[in-house]
């Protein structure tokens, strides 16, 4: 996993939450890498459910609420961080559509050893996009709280259906967007 | 946890984080750098091979414009510059195709100005089509040019073009001279079928007219001028036998000889050419032979050719031949037949052996005047033998005589191509004999492996005269089938040959059972005598060779050897034959009953026969029948082997005909010893083996 992800989520709890719960997460968890982290580092996934947990624990929220909201934070980070992906897109139905076919053709220019999740996407239905996540990695959440964080950015009323593919494990879901006023 | 040990963490993590992302800096900084100089080295195999494309597209002859889809120009070359008088300046500022044809093809197609607008337009228009177009433009100063577009990929479009004048017009004269050529060649073969009859008519009233004053005047005339009219009908009869002869000639060379074959029996033909050639033999210095292989069946050829190549060759002998005897001998070989005439006249030396076959020549020039003829027989015979599919061969000794073979198909199968025109002679006289030919041959049987054919021929030459027949093998492989198939007495063998040397033709030699103990005479200019000997060779002789040396050298490796032919049906009885004799100077030929016996003998007489009585197809006694009615084999001695239990008729009658008899009860090495010794006492000499050893 890209150490951005990791930067992001620690500065996040240190934002949400304090700098010391930051500190007790990273002590509790007992990382490999001992939480010294760089965006241009890649790191174990398993680091990042591990915080995760610890943070749900440290702080009594759910971890799937955790991962969602960081998702959403992310998001907002990724515009600020990567403006010109955002370049000549309109909507969160024409950026999540170019998540696979464009941005993450670019990130795996940029990181060859990226490990990227796959999204199939169906438009078939007018006002809907079906979105089906798939990965080695259990961050359906994660995902999920992505595309909460775009819909927000572009400011649209959007109806997300989330269907577990993976009896719970995380690793593929299908997300179901409808634009409020179109037939689901 | 207090909060300075939080922040001490904290700084901790970030300091690691720090030197972490320094090191990834680092590496990636090199890696880019790394990357950089990759990038450069392709850069510029890049532009180097640019540069070579752009070389070999001014090299070119081939005009070529590439446009932009917007129908600028993108690239060019000096053949499209020159073709089109296109100044390389104005085609640097890239302009439109509009702007090219306005600027110089106005002029060149010729459009006049009222309709100049339309001309450019459908040019466009032509140009926008997304098909390749291709076509041929003749323009108005004569050049002929092959255009093509072809669109590409990204929308521009690939215009070639290709001067065809020169090509055309290359064409175009090639086209008239091979009419011309083809008007000469039919107007060459009327004149020549209006020759042959204008020059054979006036010829025929010479001939005719002059043999009938001669019959009908014989009594009135003068002896003198009777003379003189004799001598008008010879030299008619030899200018028109000329004409024939030139007429004949050109039809082969035109390809018009045609072949007509049909079904015939080839000796009634035999002697009818024999009855032809009767009356210009020299009195009677020179005999007839005729020999004749029974076994011939019909033909079918083309007989009337046939004819004329034998009445030819014998008419040729009869030429040259002062006394002795002019032979006409037939055998079968496969499929072919063989016609060979043999003479004893002058014969011909072995360096001008390639020049009998040639048009108009002989071998001296004065033999024209001393020997007649026009010196195209020789060379129409052969083309004739080609044209039947098969060939004629010359082999001659000077002083001694000439044997002319034709060889031809027993059943014609079309033409065959046609031989290379200057085939060397000395291959064609070293054309190998079949096995059955070469032992059919009086004489020791030497085989000579030599890779130059002039060897051969000097060691035929050589050698014929001292009792060995020579075979040639022009390599070691032939060299080595040759003398595990004839069993020569002796071989001579060459060291410096392609793919197969003599060094390993010698080992090859002395490696097969069948081969091993023929003695093997190096006739070389390799002068390594002694691996020679160590690798078995029997004898070392350097060349040029003096032919005394190489007959004495033959004498001693190979001395005479008897021939023994064993008659029985029963293998055990060779096998024992064999194995008594292994030791000594015998060699033995097996027929298995009466039948191939008598063909064997009639194919080489033995020096004895051990003959059985009792076999299949013919038995013993009808074999000796047989012999007692040929004058010429009547005295092979001849010792029976036999179980039987002879009938006191069969015994006198035996006892009259048979030197003795053996039963083969008794037959032990020591009493075939003595009866061999008894009826060829001088054969047998211990001392043989010495010259091997």
């Amino acid at each position: 996993m890209k150490g951005v992800v990791f930067t992001e989520f620690i500065e996040m709890v240190e934002d949400r939450f304090s700098p010391e719960m930051a500190d007790r997460i990273i002590e509790r968890a007992k990382l490999p890498s001992g939480g010294a982290y760089t965006t241009v580092g890649t790191y174990d996934h398993g680091e990042m459910i591990q915080l995760v947990l610890c943070l749900s624990e440290e702080t009594g929220i759910p971890s799937a609420e955790l991962v969602r909201s960081f998702g959403m934070h992310l998001f907002g980070r990724f515009h600020t961080m990567f403006p010109k992906y955002f370049e000549d897109v309109s909507s969160s139905f024409d950026f999540l559509q170019r998540t696979d076919h464009y941005i993450h053709v670019e990130v795996q220019k940029l990181y060859p050893d990226a490990e990227l999740p796959s999204f199939d996407f169906d438009t078939s239905q007018p006002g809907c996009l079906r979105l089906t996540y798939r990965s080695s990695r259990p961050f359906a959440a994660l995902a999920e709280g992505l595309i909460r964080g775009c819909v927000a950015h572009y400011g649209e009323a959007v109806d997300i259906a989330v269907e577990d593919l993976s009896d719970g494990a995380g690793t593929a879901a299908r997300f179901l967007l409808t634009k409020r006023g179109a037939a689901p | 946890v207090s909060e300075v040990e939080q922040l001490k963490r904290r700084l901790e993590r970030e300091r690691r984080a720090r030197k972490e992302a320094e090191a990834i800096a680092e590496e990636k900084t090199r890696e880019s750098y790394e990357a950089n100089v990759r990038l450069r080295r392709l850069n510029d195999q890049l532009e180097k091979n640019l540069r070579e494309l752009h070389a070999l597209l001014e090299t070119i002859d081939y005009g070529v414009l590439m446009l932009e889809p917007d129908l600028r120009v993108r690239l060019h070359n000096r053949a499209y510059r020159q073709m089109w008088d296109m100044p390389e300046d104005l085609m640097a500022q890239r302009p439109s195709f509009r702007e090219i044809l306005e600027h110089n093809h106005r002029g060149i197609y010729d459009v006049p100005n009222d309709r100049w607008e339309d001309y450019v337009s459908q040019r466009i228009e032509e140009l926008r089509q997304s098909a390749v177009t291709q076509s041929e433009w003749r323009l108005p100063s004569g050049r002929i040019l092959e255009y093509q577009c072809v669109p590409l990929p990204d929308g521009g479009r690939m215009l070639t073009y290709y001067d065809l004048t020169h090509l055309k017009r290359t064409e175009e004269a090639l086209q008239a001279a091979k009419e011309q050529a083809e008007q000469a060649s039919r107007t060459k073969s009327e004149f020549l079928a209006n020759m042959s009859h204008e020059l054979r008519t006036p010829m025929n009233a010479i001939i005719g007219f002059t043999r009938l004053i001669m019959r009908r005047c014989k009594d009135l005339l003068p002896e003198r001028q009777y003379g003189n009219l004799e001598k008008i009908l010879a030299s008619a009869n030899h200018l028109h036998g000329l004409i024939n002869d030139v007429l004949d000639l050109s039809k082969i060379e035109a390809g018009r000889m045609e072949v007509r074959p049909v079904e015939f029996a080839l000796e009634p033909l035999l002697d009818q050419c024999l009855r032809t050639v009767e009356p210009i033999l020299r009195g009677g210095r020179v005999r007839l032979v005729k020999e004749v292989d029974s076994g011939l069946l019909a033909l079918l050829t083309d007989q009337d050719k046939l004819r004329q190549i034998l009445i030819n060759l014998l008419s040729n002998a009869t030429k040259f031949t002062e006394a002795g005897s002019i032979t006409l001998s037939t055998r079968r070989e496969g499929d072919r037949i063989a016609v060979a005439v043999a003479d004893t006249g002058i014969g011909i030396p072995t360096d001008q052996l390639d020049l009998v076959f040639e048009e108009f020549r002989q071998v001296d020039s004065s033999s024209t005047r001393q020997y007649g003829g026009t010196g195209l027989g020789l060379s129409i015979s052969r083309s004739l033998a080609r044209l039947l599919g098969g060939n004629i061969v010359l082999e001659s000794t000077p002083g001694v005589g000439s044997t002319f073979t034709l060889t031809v198909p027993a059943r014609y199968q079309g033409a065959e191509p046609r031989a290379p025109a200057h085939e060397p002679v000395a291959a064609a006289v070293t054309e190998e004999p079949t096995a059955r030919e070469v032992r059919a041959g009086g004489g020791r049987l030497v085989l000579a492996i030599d890779d130059d054919p002039d060897v051969i021929l000097l060691l035929k030459e050589n050698l014929a005269d001292a009792g060995y027949r020579v075979v040639g093998a022009s390599n070691g492989a032939d060299g080595l089938k040759l003398a595990r198939e004839l069993q020569p007495s002796a071989i001579t063998l060459d060291i410096i040959m392609p793919e197969i040397d003599g060094w390993q033709v010698l080992h090859g030699l002395k490696a097969d059972p069948a081969t091993r103990d023929i003695p093997v005479l190096l006739l070389t200019v390799v002068d390594q005598k002694d691996l020679g000997y160590r690798l078995g060779a029997a004898d070392y002789l350097m060349k040029p060779f003096e032919r005394d040396d190489l007959i004495a050298a033959l004498q001693r490796v190979a001395p005479h050897c008897r021939r023994l032919l064993v008659v029985d049906d029963d293998p055990n009885v060779a096998d024992l034959v064999r194995q008594s004799l292994e030791d000594e100077p015998y060699r033995i030929d097996v027929a298995e009953d009466g039948l191939a016996a008598l063909e064997a003998i009639a194919t080489q007489r033995p020096d004895v026969i051990l003959l059985d009585l009792l076999m299949p197809r013919m038995d013993g006694f009808e074999v000796i029948a047989s012999l007692q009615k040929d004058p010429e084999r009547r005295d092979i001695p001849v010792i029976v082997l036999t179980a039987k239990t002879l009938t006191r008729q069969e015994r006198r009658s035996l006892e009259e005909h048979a030197r003795a008899v053996i039963q083969k009860g008794a037959l032990d090495r020591d009493s075939l010893m003595a009866e061999l010794k008894q009826v060829l006492p001088e054969t047998v000499r211990p001392e043989r083996r010495e010259a091997r050893a």
